[in-house]
């Protein structure tokens, strides 16, 4: 009995052995090439390589916006967490030394760098929450799953302590860093604005992606995956850095490697390198800009009132410069955003805002020119056509006033023809030829103009400004002279004048230089009407008595253009100046716009003759 | 009378079972030399400790102490089975409270030898019980030519009591070892196959008993692994995943002799202890597993043939209860490593690293080896 159950005790054994192998076949003959597959995914890792970002530089060749390596003093906290109380005090008393910080700080610091693992976390989970059906038990497992990644993974990943520090800095921290654990230097790339705030409104900047605009533009680099960007990548948030982020974005590189169970590279599979984006070259002149930007900002230091300035090409379009009053320095934007929105502080002036393309202002006098282009278009009047005017203009019971029938002055205009209306800005005259010309035709030439709709200048967040066509006697009349229901940009101003100057070519304005100047269409007036107003804003300015005359007229360069005081409720009436230069042979066109600076020679004009004598001094 | 001992020594030694062990051994030494070694931060080979030479020292070491095993009479050691196996049961109850494991892992499984404050060895007392309760087991039943219930249970006590200290340790692995055993004793002692049947059955009905109330949770957390890695990949399921990735991509002709990826580059844990074989199957392929498994049935079979040729019943049975330990333990390996079975750290005998396993290994054959160099003659009444 016991060799028959001794040969049991074998069989049984051999079924385990067959079994063994069994299993060896099915894995090894039949799912080899599925375990590969498996291994090779597992050990393979595919690291995306950053890319600078293009530059933005002036026309003249000034960089205004460039991506510059930094070398920063980075923290890895998983090594930290292993420490004992002794050693993470002689770390930070090292790292303190090295960095020349005090112990607080260097605590400081640290506390901000775990602050931004969870905001970072926090972000990523919300964005995950707010993606599928809500509340429901797979998307609180997926959010819960990848803050269990997140949270095993970037205390692993250096966390910056101190931003673009100075070379001996790193340097010390690099030779610390091999006793020190957790102490890394690492080389980034970080966005600089060597010129701080010029052209800050038109260059923008750049910020970390939120949810929100990261589903917004996530499908913009859709079959260009090297551009694709991720939830903690930097975006242009507004202006050119905004506009052509396409074409500013670097195509990312891609490693794939070999690494051993603790990520360490082993081989390189493939290296396909990091290309930088392309450079995009403003039609901006850096000295114009300049000079625009110093003149709002006397003026806002001497009397806090905002304003804006635009000049372009007349031919072109180009926009020479763009300045918007009181400015901010992209380099810092994100760290001084509380105070730049304070509505108590700064904020109240809304330095963020760029009003030469999203401020709608009423547009007071300047209006003139297109009531004048309509009247006589629609022959309503002839540029000899004469009105008395007494100060004011009687309809009905209702009184509307010239600028010259108020206090101070107390007096009219008398009997003049339309250069002299023109040139002395008189309501009256306008008030009768608005009403000859009636409101449809206003409306229309106001539309030839292109109030009303957007330049389409390359620039985001452009506003249309609104005209509406006056439903009542007294609106045609308001009108007239630019009041009522009319807001518009000063870029769209400018654009006007520059029709003005080129003869009823609408240029298109853009503010990158290899943009076609596309012609935006023509105004569509007589040659007759053209001589007329070009006549009439030369006389503002350079003839005796001219709204202009005394602040705009310059020695050096002929100026045309027409004031504008516009009434604008409380704080008191926007002061407009819009007009070209030089007289003879128009090159360049202006308007500028100060915030409730009363009388638009006084205030915007001086501003508007500093940009025509910096072009002529060019 | 010596030189007739030596000759009768040489002419019954099993120089087949001995080949087998060495062939085993040789392998274990190769492939414990690959999986020490690895894929440093730039991809250089780094071998931090030469695992192999001290492999091969331990080797030296047991293959004296298995010719030590040859010297004395078995049969004369009858006596001392039953004490033996009570003193071993002492020594587990002792580690259970002076014991010490691997670093910072809460279990109790060796005992330190200390002399004069250096530490010399470690001793694993559950090792010891495997041989203790063969003995034990052997000695009991020698004599039995009816087995009954009452002995049955006599059997399955004797084992449970060891076995659960060595759960309490815990080890669950070698407590696994401690299942068939009693099995395959008594029924080469010829208990009847219903009554085993039995038992077994009860067994079984216990296990969500033993699920509930012995089972650690990190051993649970194991077995739900073992059923769904992917689940647990980066925790209990590793193992699972990367061994099974070694065995799977070693193909019919493996990679070749330090060439397999999840060993050198690390990601194939304990490659050089518990998951040697998944190194042997990802570096030599089927082929190479077919030869180990190959040796191994070797070793059973002598064994299982020195059993059959012995009329001795303490000696058979001793040759039974060892044969079913060396192959429970051996298929439990390899069912780890390939998927087959939940992982529960048990050593490959003769291949995986260590000095306690290689020395255990070697006694087990030891015994065999002693039970066919040491005929007994025994008037029996009839053939078994």
């Amino acid at each position: 009995m016991f060799h028959t159950r001794l040969k049991i005790v074998a069989f049984v054994i051999f079924v385990g052995m067959a079994l063994v192998l069994a299993r060896l076949g099915q894995m090894q003959l039949l799912k080899a090439d599925f375990y590969r597959e498996e291994g090779r995914r597992r050990r393979i890792r595919v690291r995306s390589l950053d890319a600078p970002r293009g530059a933005i530089t002036t026309r003249d060749g000034v960089v205004l916006a460039e991506d510059l390596p930094v070398r920063s003093v980075c923290v890895v906290f998983a090594n930290l967490d292993r420490m004992n109380k002794d050693d993470l005090d002689q770390w930070r008393a090292r790292v303190a030394d090295i960095a020349g910080d005090t112990l607080g700080g260097i605590d400081e610091r640290l506390a901000a760098a775990r602050e931004r693992i969870a905001s970072d976390i926090r972000k990523r989970k919300k964005y995950i929450l707010s993606h599928g059906v809500p509340g429901s038990a797979a998307l609180k497992k997926k959010a819960k799953n990848e803050e269990r990644f997140m949270r095993r993974k970037l205390p692993r990943m250096p966390q910056v302590l101190y931003e673009d520090v100075a070379f001996d800095v790193t340097a010390r921290a690099e030779a610390a860093s091999t006793e020190l654990d957790g102490l890394v230097v690492t080389e980034s790339m970080k966005r600089k604005y060597p010129r701080g705030s010029l052209a800050a409104h038109v260059v923008g900047y750049t910020a970390k992606v939120t949810p929100e605009e990261y589903d917004l533009y996530r499908f913009d680099y859709l079959g260009d995956e090297s551009k694709r960007f991720f939830l903690r990548d930097t975006i242009g948030r507004v202006g050119i850095e905004r506009r052509y982020d396409f074409e500013l974005r670097g195509r990312r590189g891609r490693i794939e490697e070999v690494i051993n169970v603790n990520e360490q590279p082993q081989k390189i599979l493939s290296d396909e390198p990091s290309k930088s984006g392309g450079d995009v070259v403003l039609t901006i002149d850096s000295r114009l800009q300049e000079t625009a930007q110093q003149a709002l900002a006397e003026v806002f230091a001497r009397t806090k009132h905002p304003g804006a300035a635009v000049c372009i090409d007349v031919h072109t379009g180009d926009v020479l410069a763009m300045a918007s009053c009181p400015s901010y320095d992209p380099n810092t934007v994100s760290r001084d955003i509380a105070k730049l929105i304070d509505p108590d502080g700064l904020g109240k002036y809304r330095p963020m805002y760029n009003r030469a393309i999203r401020g709608g202002y009423p547009l007071g006098s300047v209006f003139k020119i297109v009531t004048a282009t309509a009247a006589l278009e629609t022959g309503a009047i002839t540029p000899s056509t004469k009105f008395t005017c007494d100060g004011y203009l009687k309809v009905g019971k209702r009184k509307f006033y010239c600028w010259i029938g108020r206090a101070p002055y107390h007096g009219g205009h008398g009997t003049i023809d339309l250069l002299e209306a023109i040139k002395v800005s008189c309501n009256v005259y306008f008030y009768n030829t608005g009403r000859l010309t009636g409101a449809k035709a206003l409306v229309e030439w106001a539309e030839h103009y292109g109030f009303g709709r957007v330049t389409g200048v390359d620039l985001p967040l452009e506003s249309p400004g609104n005209v509406e066509t006056p439903q009542r006697g007294g609106d045609v009349i308001n009108l007239s002279i630019g009041q009522g229901r009319l807001l518009v940009t000063p870029l769209q101003v400018c654009r006007m004048v520059a029709a003005v100057a080129g003869e009823g070519k609408l240029p298109a304005p853009h503010v990158r230089l290899d943009v076609p100047g596309r012609s935006a269409g023509l105004v569509g007036f007589k040659t007759s009407t053209w001589q007329t107003l070009r006549k009439g804003l030369c006389d503002v300015v350079n003839v005796k008595g001219g709204t202009g005359y005394r602040t705009v007229k310059s020695d050096v360069i002929t100026i045309a253009g027409k004031t504008g005081t516009a009434q604008a409720g409380r704080g008191g009436d926007h002061a407009w100046f819009a007009g070209f230069a030089p007289y003879e042979n128009p090159e360049i066109a202006f308007a500028v716009v100060i915030e409730h600076g009363g009388h638009g020679g006084a205030a915007a004009g001086p501003v508007a003759k500093s940009l025509a004598e910096a072009w002529a001094k060019r | 009378m010596k030189l007739d001992r030596a000759k009768r020594t040489l002419k019954n030694f099993d120089y087949l079972l001995f080949g087998a062990v060495a062939a085993l051994v040789s392998i274990g030494i190769v492939f414990i030399h690959s999986a020490s070694a690895w894929r440093g931060q730039w991809g250089e080979l780094v071998q931090p400790v030469d695992y192999a030479s001290k492999q091969l020292q331990w080797a030296v070491i047991s293959v004296g102490v298995f010719f030590v095993i040859l010297v004395p009479r078995y049969s004369r050691l009858k006596p001392f089975s039953i004490p033996f196996y009570l003193i071993v049961l002492a020594v587990l109850v002792v580690t259970l409270f002076i014991g010490t494991g691997p670093e910072r892992a809460p279990v109790r499984r060796w005992i330190q030898i200390r002399i004069g404050g250096r530490r010399i060895a470690d001793i694993q007392p559950s090792q010891l019980m495997e041989v203790a309760l063969v003995g034990a087991l052997a000695k009991y039943l020698m004599f039995k030519e009816v087995v009954r219930i009452r002995h049955i249970l006599a059997v399955f006590a004797m084992t449970a009591v060891p076995m659960l200290l060595i759960l309490k340790q815990p080890d669950l692995g070698t407590a696994l070892l401690f299942i068939p055993l009693p099995l395959v004793m008594l029924f080469a002692a010829g208990a009847r196959v219903r009554h085993l049947a039995w038992f077994v059955g009860l067994g079984a009905g216990m296990m969500p008993f033993f699920w509930v109330f012995i089972m650690k949770s990190y051993q649970k957390m194991r077995f739900l692994a073992w059923i769904e890695p992917y689940k647990y990949e980066k925790n209990a399921g590793w193992q699972y995943i990367h061994s099974r990735i070694a065995v799977g991509s070693g193909g019919l002709f493996g990679m070749g002799l330090g060439r397999g990826t999840q060993n050198s580059l690390k990601y194939l844990s304990e490659n050089r202890t518990d998951f040697i074989f998944a190194v042997i199957n990802e570096e030599w392929g089927f082929l190479g597993a077919l030869l180990i498994v190959i040796l191994y049935l070797v070793i059973i079979l002598c064994g299982l043939g020195i059993a059959a040729r012995t009329r001795d019943p303490f000696g058979r049975l001793l040759l039974v209860g060892v044969v079913a330990l060396l192959a429970t333990q051996v298929f439990i390996n390899m069912g780890m490593n390939i998927g087959l079975m939940p992982i529960t750290g048990l050593t490959l005998p003769f291949i995986s690293y260590g000095g306690s396993s290689l020395l255990a290994s070697f006694v087990a054959v030891g015994i065999m080896m002693n039970v066919a160099v040491h005929p007994v003659m025994v008037l029996s009444r009839d053939r078994f």
